[in-house]
């Protein structure tokens, strides 16, 4: 079995490196950089650990956390913090894993090709499962294992602590794949894998994106994140998880009464972790296995829900009556794209996840923005552009989103509309209604939100948003017409979409707009001030120009795009 | 009368490589023409051309007498096309797709409904009509595809390998619908790797290798002109594949 898992795991490499091979040289330099900034990355950490757990352990400083409220015994704290690291290290295992090993098992398309192979099915699925966690491996070997040296180098540990710490994370991560494999096969029993990865990349997404804000938006909410308290409070909850109880604990002792020499309480330690932890990883595998192979884990059971249709099928009834009033204004074929379009943005949960995170952060800045006692009382006029900022920031993301991938959306499917009579313009007008309507509703909607709570009056109420309708109409129509230049329809990830030096571009486009008609509009309210002419006048005349180079930033680039309409997806 | 489908001296190039040579053909209503080639002949590419999903590097494409790079709307509203792989929205239904098509080609909302429900239910879809593309199928896709080629009512249909995939009833299900069409006066031209399929079904076929048609004629005409006895012998004549039935019987 292991020579045909070596086998499988060198032509896993082969496809690695072919891959790499081919990349272009641009891609190529960004990876060797991303890997050089890892490695610093790495060594930075590493020191630091050093550094901190050599400064915890002199006197002076257990001294004064022990006057400051913090009785921390630092040696005990050290000898834990391994078995912490490798409880995480089998928790993120088995969590991390769900999306890799479904992508793997099902949706990498080569299993049937792999099992029908004379090749034992054990090695199949151990290589598939060291193919998945490959990547959490890797990750988690970067954040812990420099943490893991710079303890050992503070507490003077030998050898075997350093050799075996990589193995024994290798080890813990297997594991913990092991037990995330039965689980996928339990998902993939309630619903398709295809719909089990968008729901656990949503999932996953979201959850790393607010883990990764709620540093930010803790030192906003409270004095500061690490208070002695804090620190306490976390050790005193994290660590008794890693009592002697804990199996996962064990790895983490054994390595680190290995590494200071105590060779029976650490050969004990690691003779469990191993006999405990290959038992049960040797048990999910074959389970998994069999699971597989008796199709138990490849039928889906009633959890399917079958929409019944009542006097009509939802196509036909969402079709007779739609849910825009004016909609029936529309020529058939832009309601139909527009319609479409909307459904399938809705029912694939990676595409919502890109529109939740700038929600988020406006939510987060908002909370930042407006929590009024750290502003003085004449910041009545910057909460007013906070508001308008931020509005315009949720309307611009949605603009980008929506722009670029406004026809790479259709994907391998363009040729349905390809080879359909649709006007030009009517395709370019659907297009535009979906890039644009959205941004300006949810900037709109929280502009009037903003001017609620902070009793903005009514005219400069409608000021902001005639102008914020208007910079995000230009905005949408740039974006639109990158989404045209940079139209890719082979992608797999509605991510890569908006990628490539096309989405780098539209950035600065916009950015560009955001910038020039920020200065007309709002540069209007000050010379309305200094002139002597009426204010009417001045307001008239800053929203003519102003609407005129929206009309110019939006309408010119479209224009030379759809030029590009006829043509679209030839070269694919 | 106005052939439904003329190609013109139809050409394509990429750079040095010639995908489709000079080709030119005429397909009046009410015959199925069958277009056969090896791997690469240019079979695929002749049908992109003849949909407008590639401009020809030469010659035109008239379908129904209008020019399908210069009236494309005039031209594609007579067409139905199915591609050789059935590349749908994943996350439609089979009813909203077959309703989305529809409205492309302007078909009034009633009439879309009870037509696409007939399709549903001649394709033996209807109990799937709800569900999502997704969840089916490769046959059951290459149906809904192929009932959305049909909702418009097209003169001329386009079916690149429609049988590719399909179990004995679907595929047989599709033959009849298509001569049935042509009774109608509807013209396909249809690309197959399977000669008995052509053979049975086609009025007319065409011979393509290296981008060059090479033979057309009805099957009696073109065993007439070949010394082979059956189609299959013909082709292999034709595109040089006779060598390698020879091969292949001395590895027997």
């Amino acid at each position: 079995m292991l020579g045909a898992t070596v086998r499988l795991l060198r032509l896993r490499w082969q496809l690695w490196w072919n891959t790499v091979r081919h990349l272009p040289w641009t891609r190529k330099l960004a990876y060797l950089v991303a890997a050089i900034g890892m490695a610093g990355f790495a060594a930075f950490t590493g020191a630091l650990s050093w550094g901190g757990l050599w400064l915890l352990r002199q006197p002076e400083v257990a001294a004064a956390l022990t006057e400051m409220g913090v009785s921390i015994q630092i040696d005990s704290l050290l000898d834990q913090l391994p078995a912490l690291f490798f409880t995480m290290a089998f928790t993120l295992g088995l969590l991390a894993n769900l999306g890799t090993l479904m992508q793997t098992l099902y949706l990498s398309g080569d299993m049937e090709f792999l099992l029908t192979a004379p090749l034992p099915p054990r090695a199949v699925f151990f290589s598939k499962l060291l193919q998945a966690v490959f990547p959490t491996y890797a990750l988690l070997a970067l954040l812990t294992l420099p943490a893991l040296i710079g303890l050992g180098v503070a507490r003077q540990l030998n050898f075997l602590f350093f050799a075996l710490a990589p193995i024994f994370l290798a080890l813990m991560v297997v594991s913990g794949a092991g037990l995330s494999s039965l689980l996928v096969m339990g998902i993939v029993r309630l619903i398709s894998p295809r719909r089990a990865v968008e729901v656990i990349a949503f999932v996953g997404g979201i959850s790393a994106f607010l883990c990764s804000q709620s540093g930010q938006f803790a030192g906003e909410i409270g004095e500061s994140v690490l208070t002695p308290d804090q620190i306490a409070t976390f050790l005193d909850r994290a660590l008794p998880l890693t009592g002697v109880w804990n199996p996962l604990a064990w790895p983490g002792y054994g390595l680190v009464r290995l590494g200071s020499g105590q060779w029976l309480p650490g050969a004990a330690f690691t003779a469990g972790m191993l006999l405990i932890g290959g038992a049960a990883f040797a048990l999910t595998l074959s389970a998994a296995e069999r699971l597989y192979f008796s199709g138990w884990s490849r039928v889906q059971v009633g959890t399917r829900s079958r929409r019944r249709r009542k006097s009509g099928s939802t196509g036909e009834r969402n079709g007779t009556r739609s849910a825009i009033p004016w909609a029936g204004l529309l020529p058939a074929p832009i309601r139909a794209v527009v319609r479409k379009d909307l459904r399938l943005f809705r029912r694939d949960l990676r595409n919502l996840s890109q529109l939740v995170f700038p929600i988020i952060l406006a939510v987060i800045w908002t909370f930042t923005f407006f929590r009024g006692e750290d502003l003085p009382e004449q910041a009545g006029p910057a909460l007013r552009l906070g508001g308008f900022g931020i509005g315009l920031f949720i309307g611009y993301t949605f603009a980008i989103r929506f722009g670029m991938g406004s026809f790479s959306l259709e994907g391998r499917q363009w040729w349905i509309i390809k080879t359909s009579p649709v006007r030009g313009w009517h395709l370019l007008l659907a297009k535009y209604l979906l890039t644009a309507v959205p941004p300006i509703i949810f900037g709109l909607l929280y502009l009037g939100v903003a001017a609620f709570f902070q009793t903005t009056s009514l005219g400069v109420f409608l000021y902001q948003a005639l102008t914020m309708a208007l910079i995000l109409a230009a905005v949408s129509g740039q974006m639109l017409a990158m989404g045209i230049w940079g139209a890719r329809f082979n992608w797999t990830n509605p991510q890569e979409v908006q990628g490539g030096g096309m989405g780098c571009l539209a950035s600065l486009a916009g950015f560009a707009t955001l910038a020039l008609t920020g200065l007309i509009f709002g540069g209007t309210p000050f010379l309305a001030r200094l002139l002597s002419f009426p204010a009417w006048t001045v307001y008239l005349a800053g929203i003519g120009i102003g609407a005129l180079v929206c009309l110019l930033a939006g309408a010119l680039p479209l224009a030379i795009a759809a030029r590009r309409l006829p043509r679209l997806g030839e070269g694919d | 009368m106005t052939p439904l489908l003329q190609l013109e001296r139809l050409h394509k190039s990429y750079g040095t490589k010639h995908a489709v040579r000079e080709l030119s053909l005429s397909l009046p209503g009410g015959e199925i023409f069958g277009l056969l080639g090896p791997n690469g002949a240019g079979k695929t590419t002749t049908f992109k051309m003849i949909v407008g999903l590639l401009e020809p590097s030469s010659g035109r494409v008239l379908v129904n007498g209008y020019d399908i790079q210069a009236q494309p709307l005039e031209a594609k509203r007579t067409l139905g096309f199915v591609p050789d792989t059935p590349l749908l929205y994943e996350k439609l239904s089979a009813m909203e797709f077959l309703l989305f098509v529809s409205d492309l080609y302007n078909v009034e909302r009633q009439k879309a409904s009870r037509r696409a429900r007939e399709l549903l239910k001649i394709f033996d879809l209807e109990e799937n009509a709800d569900d999502l593309i997704d969840s089916f199928s490769h046959g059951m896709k290459q149906k809904t595809a192929l009932a959305a080629a049909l909702i418009h009512d097209p003169r001329l249909l386009i079916l690149d390998e429609p049988t590719v995939g399909l179990d004995p009833k679907s595929a047989r299900l599709i033959k009849d619908i298509l001569r049935q069409q042509t009774r109608r006066g509807v013209s396909v031209l249809v690309s197959t790797h399977i000669l008995e399929i052509a053979e049975r079904m086609c009025d007319r076929i065409g011979i393509i290798s290296q981008g060059e048609l090479i033979a057309v004629g009805t099957v009696t005409e073109l065993r007439g002109a070949q010394t082979g006895s059956s189609l299959e012998d013909i082709f292999l004549e034709l595109t040089g594949g006779a060598e390698y039935a020879e091969i292949a019987a001395v590895l027997e």
